[in-house]
C-alpha cells in the first residue's frame, strides 16, 4: 500500500469536517475522490499534502507516519497540484519548475547541471519545453497548469496528488492534463469535480458527503442512479456505451423532467 | 546502426545543453562582476565629492597610503593633517556606511517585498519607521536613554523600531496564522498608533529646539558615520544580506504561497518568524546610524526586478549592488547639492522615488497583492 489513511477526522465549530476516514492507494492505481462541494474532499487532500492537521488518526505513506516527517522528505516523495492561483510577481516558467528542485537542496546550494536537465526533462514531458524562457503570466490557464505540473515532476516523486488542478480549464486542456498524468505511471490521489472525467480516468473511486466515505470502488460498480441521488441530489442517467465500454452520466435537468411527468 | 546514431545525437543535444547553461552562467557573473567593479570605483570618485575642494592625486595619495600603510613620496601630510582628516577621517566611513546602508535597505525591501507579497512593500512598511521615530521622539524630547551615551537617539530608535515591528508581527499571528495582508494591514495599525504617540509626546513637550532636532533627525542623514560607528551596522547589514541571499529558495517560494511552498517542503510560517526578526534588526540598524532614508528600498529591487527577473538568487544579489551604488551617488548630491550646507538624504532619495513610485503605480504590470 503506497498510501493509507487511519480514521482521519476533523472536527471545527461542532461539525466534523472530516469524520474517520480511511483510504489507500496501492501499487499503480489511480484513485479518485468525488464529492460535492464542501462534502470535505479538498480537506482531506490537504491533510494528506500536510497543509492541515488532523485532530486524530494518522497518514502514512509507504509506512511512513507522514506527520512525524520532515516537511522535505515528504516533498522528496509526494508532489501535489493544485489549481492554479495567479502571483502578483512575474517569474519565468523555468524558474517556476525549478522550484521542484527545493526539497532536494540544501540551505547555500546553488542548482547545478542536473537540476537544470531534471527541470527540462519535466518540461518536455508536459510539452512546454519551448517555453522555458517565457514569462508565466503570459501563459494561457492550460499552459499555466502544465507548468506546475512540471513543477510537481521536477520534485522526482511517484506519488502525485491532484487537488482538482483542471476545474477552471476547457475541456480539451482537462483530457490532456488528464491523459499525461495517466501516462507518467506513478500512483495518483486525485480530487476530481467533473464525474465523467472521474470514471473515465480512475481505477477506483471514494465518494465523499459530509465528511464521510459513503461509498468506494471501482467506477463501474460506484456510479449509479441512486448514488448519484443520494450524494449530490440529482437526477441523472448513468449508461455504457456500447461502443467503447465507456460509463458516462446524463444529467437531466428539471424542466425535462417536469415535461415528461406532465 | 541506428541505436548508435541516437546515441551520439544525445550526446551531442548534451554538450549543447551544458554549453548553453555556462554562457548563462558566464552572463551572471559578468553581470555581478561589473556592478561589484562599479562599486569600488564609485567608493573611490565619491571621496572627491564635498564642501573642502582636495585634488584628485591628493585622494588618491591618502587613499592608497591608509589601506596599504605605504608612504609615497613621503609626506607628513599624509598620515595626519586636513586632506587626511577630511578624506580618511570623514569622507571615507561615510562612503563605506553609504554604501552599507544601500545594500542593507534595498535587500530589506526584496524580503519585505516577497513577504507581504505585495511589491509596493518596503523596509519601512511593517511598522518599522514610525516605532522608530517614536523611540526617537523619546529620546530627543524626554531624553529617554540618554545614559546610554551619545548614540542614545539611535539606539532607542533602533529599540523602537525592533519593538514595533516584533509587535506588527505577533498581532498579525493572533488567530489563524499570519497571511501577507495581515501583516500589511496590522503594519498599518501599529504605524497609525506609534505615529499618534510620537505627535502626543511632541505636542506636550513643546520643545523648539527639539523639534527641529527631531525632524533632522528623521529626514535621514549619513552625516553622523565615523569609524567608530560604522562597524556594527556594517556586520549586521552585510551578514544580514548574505542571510537572505542564502534564503532565495524560500523567499521564491513566499511568492507562490504557503500551501504550495509546504508540498514543496517548506514551512514558511517558520521562515517568517526568523525572517521578520533579521529585517527588523537590520532595518534597526540602517534608522540607528542614518535615520529613515525612504523610498531605497522600494525603487531598487523595482528596477532590478525589471531587468534581472523575479528568482531571489539573481534579485538579492544585483539589489544589493545597485543599492549601495545608488545611495554612494545620492549622498553625494546630499553633500554637494546646496553651497555651504548638507541636505537630508532622505530628501533626495524621497524626491527621486516617490515620482518614480508614482509611475510604477501608473504603469500597473504589476498584480498589487491578493488579484
Amino acid at each position: 500500500m503506497r498510501l493509507k489513511t487511519n480514521n482521519v477526522s476533523i472536527e471545527l465549530g461542532g461539525r466534523n469536517i472530516l469524520e474517520d476516514i480511511n483510504i489507500n492507494v496501492a501499487q499503480g492505481e489511480f484513485v479518485g475522490l468525488i464529492g460535492p462541494n464542501g462534502s470535505g474532499k479538498s480537506t482531506l487532500l490537504k491533510n494528506i499534502y500536510r497543509v492541515l492537521k488532523a485532530d486524530t488518526g494518522l497518514i502514512y505513506l509507504d509506512e511512513d507516519n507522514l506527520a512525524r516527517q520532515p516537511l522535505k522528505v515528504t516533498a522528496k516523495k509526494m508532489a501535489v497540484v493544485k489549481q492554479f492561483n495567479n502571483f502578483s510577481f512575474d517569474f519565468r516558467v523555468e524558474e517556476i519548475v525549478m522550484m521542484g528542485r527545493a526539497p532536494h537542496k540544501s540551505m547555500f546550494e546553488f542548482e547545478n547541471i542536473n537540476d537544470y536537465q531534471v527541470i527540462y526533462d519535466s518540461l518536455e514531458k508536459v510539452n512546454m519545453l519551448e517555453y522555458a524562457k517565457r514569462s508565466f503570466s503570459t501563459l494561457s490557464g492550460g499552459e499555466k497548469q502544465r507548468v506546475l505540473l512540471a513543477r510537481a515532476l521536477a520534485q522526482r516523486t511517484d506519488f502525485l496528488v491532484l487537488d482538482e488542478p483542471t476545474n477552471h480549464l476547457d475541456i480539451r486542456y482537462k483530457l490532456e492534463i488528464l491523459d499525461l498524468i495517466k501516462s507518467l505511471d506513478m500512483e495518483v490521489l486525485a480530487a476530481i469535480h467533473d464525474l465523467n472525467l472521474a470514471v473515465s480516468y480512475c481505477d477506483r473511486i471514494y465518494v465523499m458527503k459530509e465528511g464521510k466515505i459513503v461509498a468506494e470502488g471501482n467506477p463501474g460498480q460506484v456510479i449509479s442512479e441512486e448514488l448519484l441521488k443520494e450524494v449530490y441530489q440529482i437526477e441523472a442517467r448513468v449508461r455504457k456505451d456500447t461502443e467503447t465500454g465507456q460509463l458516462s452520466i446524463i444529467y437531466l435537468p428539471d424542466h425535462h423532467l417536469k415535461s415528461n411527468t406532465a | 546502426m541506428e541505436a548508435g546514431e541516437l546515441i551520439t545525437k544525445k550526446r551531442n543535444d548534451q554538450i549543447k545543453f551544458k554549453k548553453k547553461l555556462i554562457k548563462e552562467k558566464k552572463v551572471l557573473f559578468a553581470g555581478i562582476f561589473i556592478l561589484t567593479v562599479l562599486l569600488l570605483i564609485s567608493m573611490i570618485l565619491s571621496l572627491l565629492f564635498g564642501p573642502v575642494d582636495i585634488t584628485v592625486f591628493e585622494t588618491f595619495r591618502v587613499i592608497y597610503h591608509n589601506i596599504f600603510k605605504l608612504f609615497i613620496k613621503s609626506n607628513i601630510s599624509l598620515s595626519s593633517g586636513i586632506s587626511n582628516d577630511i578624506i580618511w577621517g570623514i569622507r571615507f566611513p561615510r562612503v563605506i556606511m553609504a554604501a552599507v546602508i544601500g545594500m542593507g535597505l534595498s535587500v530589506i525591501g526584496v524580503v519585505m517585498q516577497a513577504m507581504v507579497k505585495n511589491p509596493l512593500a518596503n523596509p519601512y512598511t511593517l511598522g518599522v519607521s514610525s516605532g522608530a521615530s517614536l523611540g526617537a521622539t523619546f529620546a530627543i524630547m524626554i531624553g529617554v536613554g540618554s545614559v546610554f551615551g551619545p548614540h542614545f537617539i539611535g539606539l532607542s530608535a533602533f529599540l523602537g523600531a525592533l519593538i514595533s515591528s516584533l509587535v506588527v508581527y505577533s498581532i498579525a499571528n493572533i488567530g489563524a496564522k499570519s497571511s501577507s495582508i495581515k501583516l500589511l494591514l496590522s503594519g498599518m495599525a501599529v504605524s497609525a498608533l506609534c505615529s499618534a504617540f510620537s505627535s502626543f509626546i511632541i505636542f506636550i513637550a513643546n520643545d523648539a529646539q527639539g523639534m527641529r532636532t527631531l525632524t533632522f533627525w528623521l529626514m535621514g542623514s549619513l552625516v553622523s558615520a565615523t569609524w567608530d560607528n560604522i562597524l556594527l551596522p556594517a556586520v549586521i547589514l552585510i551578514a544580514g544580506g548574505l542571510y537572505f541571499l542564502s534564503q532565495f529558495r524560500n523567499l521564491n517560494m513566499m511568492l507562490l504561497g504557503d500551501e504550495s511552498a509546504i508540498t514543496l517542503g517548506s514551512d514558511l510560517n517558520f521562515y517568517r518568524k526568523i525572517y521578520i526578526v533579521i529585517t527588523a534588526l537590520m532595518t534597526g540598524m540602517v534608522v540607528y546610524v542614518a535615520g529613515t532614508i525612504g523610498f531605497v528600498g522600494l525603487i531598487i529591487p523595482h528596477i532590478v526586478r525589471a531587468v534581472v527577473g523575479t528568482d531571489h538568487k539573481k534579485l538579492i544579489v544585483f539589489s544589493g549592488l545597485t543599492g549601495a551604488i545608488f545611495l554612494i551617488w545620492t549622498d553625494v548630491l546630499a553633500r554637494s547639492l546646496l553651497q555651504g550646507t548638507e541636505m537630508p538624504i532622505g530628501i533626495i532619495t524621497s524626491l527621486l522615488g516617490a515620482p518614480f513610485f508614482i509611475w510604477i503605480l501608473i504603469r500597473k504590470t504589476y498584480g498589487f497583492g491578493g488579484n
